[in-house]
């Protein structure tokens, strides 16, 4: 048995051991009680199948065409606001296809712009009925001139397998300069034969209606010596996109020379409009030579918004740190390491192996450290699970997760050596009070 | 003998008989939930969608011998539509940025299932099914609707491709 499989089978063991919790059957039983309400259910959905959803990440034009036709058959993967949109008939209509040689054919139907993204409605349609699988081998690069923006969609299947409507966001909108806007179409047709095919399109800005408001935020807010920059909120008929930027390149820099880098993981933000939570649509992050930026999109504000509130919920970050940790005599010592707590509950030496048991809040963990022995580093071989607690701490409940750090061999002199520590800081405060105009 | 008069009894709209047909299974049909969800809240979640589909579907069960592989595709169906919808944002950059800690010395390093999730879907649920559930070659085909050839193919590279991400020994092992 070679060594991946061996980690398989490990894994095995510990699944194994997972009892079926006791509350199942209560719970199926419930479900079954909500199901005999909607008897139909079956019918109803009989188009509705299987919705997929794909996010990826990383926006300023005037444009909302109106077209006065509505797309037909995108209902069930518009969202709300979409669908309004689309019911007053704005747009730009598309109808472009392309066709493989197998019979398959995409078709952009067509796109709504405005000053947060361009949104492309196509579909892919098959007709011999195999259309999860033609997906599959189905790669569609989107294209503005000679750059590849980032987004977001979601897609659905209809049930005989024909056809799949999509619905893709981008997460910036072309640039001014970039009229014209490509589909690459990559299909991996059966036997591992690739064809390729093209959809473009001019994009028509004349017709362009869309009004957006833009607030310029540029607020900092403070996070263990570092700043987060909140830097505007662009709300625009199709959605609110608010941007930030955690480190611009210098602070990047040098916090790499210092060996204090941020490795941004989440950042929650909320967003209130009269007081209401508008529904967060995507998020994401991206580190380049503009330093790391965020942006998170959400719903469009209603129309009678007259003030927008934003709220920074968490952020999740892993940190450089350089904290040796001695183990000469330790029982139970609590380590501070960022401000958060460190328990070493036990140091246990066993033939030729060291056993460190740790405990931490669950959302705090180590992601690079190794054992010192005698002055020599050991990699650490395992994480062996132990468990959650939950802990009553100043009236307020929080989870701890224990674990056992397993090293290849033991000394006196042992210090462990944590380099990177990731733990998530919650906040749960309002950064930001603008009234609109 | 007695799992079909449940199914035709439930097939009637007996409820009762449906959660019993499901309960005698519970701790195959959990470990299947299980191993693509990794955590106890969406593993229960994935078979309450399950019960009702059953529920509203069992008519067109044909093979009543078939229920159980026929209820247990359903499942795994779930489970990768809902891992699909939850999967995370990531950017290119953000991409390059977790390979460096793919190769570090991590402490969450030996979560096998950490680099099980990068892998394309196809490859995760064969490699998911044949080492974390006691299902043969044949069950799997059936449950993933795919040829047992293919099964095992998916399975080879699925592997090699674990070894890849993985790197260091375990590319040699």
């Amino acid at each position: 048995m070679d060594k991946i499989e061996e980690l398989l089978y490990e894994e095995k063991r510990i699944i194994d051991e997972i009892n079926v919790p006791e509350e199942l059957e209560m719970i199926l039983t419930n479900s079954l009680e909500k199901a005999s309400k909607k008897k139909n259910r079956g019918l109803q959905k009989s188009i509705a199948v299987c919705i997929i959803v794909l996010l990826f990440f990383s926006f300023n034009i005037e444009t909302l065409a109106f077209y006065g036709k509505k797309l037909v058959g995108y209902d069930n993967v518009m969202s709300g606001t979409l669908q309004e949109l689309n019911e007053l008939g704005k747009g730009q209509v598309v109808e472009e296809s392309f066709s493989f040689s197998d019979g398959v054919t995409v078709t952009l139907d067509g796109v709504m712009l405005d000053d947060n993204s361009l949104i492309l409605y196509y579909s892919i349609d098959d007709p011999r009925g195999n259309i999860q699988n033609v997906s599959e081998r189905m790669n569609i690069y989107l294209m503005f001139g000679k750059s590849l923006p980032s987004y977001r969609g979601i897609g659905e299947f209809d049930e005989e397998g024909n056809y799949l409507r999509f619905v893709l966001q981008t997460n910036d909108p072309p640039s001014f300069f970039d009229n014209t806007v490509k589909l690459n179409l990559n299909y991996n047709i059966e036997g591992n034969k690739s064809e390729y095919g093209e959809i473009s399109f001019k994009l028509d800005r004349k017709q362009a209606v869309g009004k957006s408001i833009r607030v310029p935020i540029n607020k900092n807010i403070s996070i263990d010596k570092k700043s987060i920059r909140v830097k505007s909120l662009t709300a625009s008929p199709t959605s609110t996109v608010i941007k930030g930027q955690i480190q611009n390149i210098l602070e990047l820099g040098l916090d790499y020379i210092k060996k204090e880098r941020i490795y941004p993981e989440d950042i929650q933000l909320a967003l209130y409009a009269n007081g209401k939570e508008i529904e967060l649509q995507g998020a994401g992050m991206t580190t380049n030579l503009n330093g790391i930026n965020y942006d998170l999109v959400f719903d469009r504000l209603p129309e009678n918004t007259k003030e927008v509130q934003l709220e920074l919920r968490s952020f999740e970050g892993i940190y450089d740190v350089d904290q040796k940790i001695d183990l000469g005599d330790v029982d139970n010592k609590i380590v501070e390491i960022k401000g958060q707590d460190i328990n070493i509950n036990s140091v246990k030496k066993d033939g030729d192996y060291t056993y460190i048991l740790i405990t931490t809040e669950e959302t705090t963990t180590l992601p690079k450290l190794n054992l010192n022995i005698n002055g020599e580093n050991k990699e650490l071989l395992e994480t062996i699970p132990e468990g959650y607690e939950k802990r009553e701490i100043n009236g307020e409940e929080k989870t701890y997760y224990s674990r056992t750090l397993k090293f290849l061999g033991n000394g006196d002199n042992m210090n462990l050596h944590v380099q990177r520590i990731r733990y998530t800081k919650i906040f749960n405060q309002i950064v930001l009070d603008y009234k609109l105009k | 003998m007695e799992s079909k008069l449940l199914i035709k009894q439930a097939k009637r709209g007996d409820k009762q008989a449906l959660l019993q047909l499901v309960m005698t299974h519970q701790n195959e049909y959990y470990k299947l939930a299980y191993v693509f969800m990794n955590n106890k809240e969406d593993a229960l979640d994935t078979m309450q969608d399950m019960i009702i589909i059953l529920y509203e579907n069992i008519n067109r069960l044909k093979k009543e011998d078939s229920f159980y592989s026929w209820s247990k595709t359903i499942l795994v169906n779930i489970c990768k539509k809902k891992l699909r919808r939850n999967k995370k944002i990531i950017s290119i950059d953000d991409v390059e940025e977790q390979k460096i800690e793919v190769y570090g010395e991590c402490e969450e390093k030996i979560f096998i299932q950490k680099y099980l999730s990068k892998l394309s879907y196809r490859h995760q649920e064969v490699i998911r099914l044949k080492y974390f559930t006691d299902l043969d070659y044949e069950s799997i085909a059936q449950i993933l609707k795919i040829p047992v050839g293919t099964v095992k193919s998916r399975l080879s590279n699925g592997i090699k491709n674990l070894k890849e991400l993985i790197g260091g020994d375990y590319l040699d092992g």
